[in-house]
């Protein structure tokens, strides 16, 4: 099992470079190197915010996978109860 | 009483003209978090009351 605060960072990490590539690529929208790269970070953002769904609980609706679990979403923690309480998406 | 007068009132205007940013690699992505962008060109230090912070 992935530790979660490792895949937490991984989350924060991956959304701010993301961000500020964003940026980047606002005023350089042919630069292939940053494209590259940004498509490199949303994949890994992506498996990173899927691995934290699978193993602890979804952080966005967006994470909620198609499996037949039935409703997860409840699984959340909520905020005072420890859950999301520094997570920036 | 309210002074709506700034020190900018008594100067010229001026026309800025800066490089563009180029591409070069970026930081790993935990000091990029923590320095405030991904960017080693654009991580300035910045002077807050006399005291250099970030870098």
């Amino acid at each position: 099992m992935a530790d979660k605060t490792q895949l937490l960072n991984e989350i924060y990490d991956t959304s701010f470079a993301i961000n500020d590539l964003t940026l980047y690529l606002d005023t350089h929208p042919d630069d292939t190197q940053a494209l590259a790269e940004f498509h490199q970070l949303k994949s890994r953002r992506k498996t990173a915010l899927s691995t934290f769904e699978q193993e602890y609980y979804p952080l966005t609706i967006d994470c909620l996978s198609d499996n037949k679990n039935g409703w997860t979403w409840g699984d959340t923690p909520a905020p005072w109860k420890g859950g999301m309480t520094n997570v920036e998406l | 009483m309210m002074n709506n007068s700034s020190p900018c009132d008594s100067q010229e205007l001026g026309m800025p003209k800066m490089p563009i940013q180029h591409w070069t690699n970026i930081y790993d992505l935990r000091t990029g978090l923590k320095s405030g962008t991904i960017f080693p060109d654009l991580n300035k230090p910045f002077h807050m009351g006399g005291v250099t912070v970030g870098r």
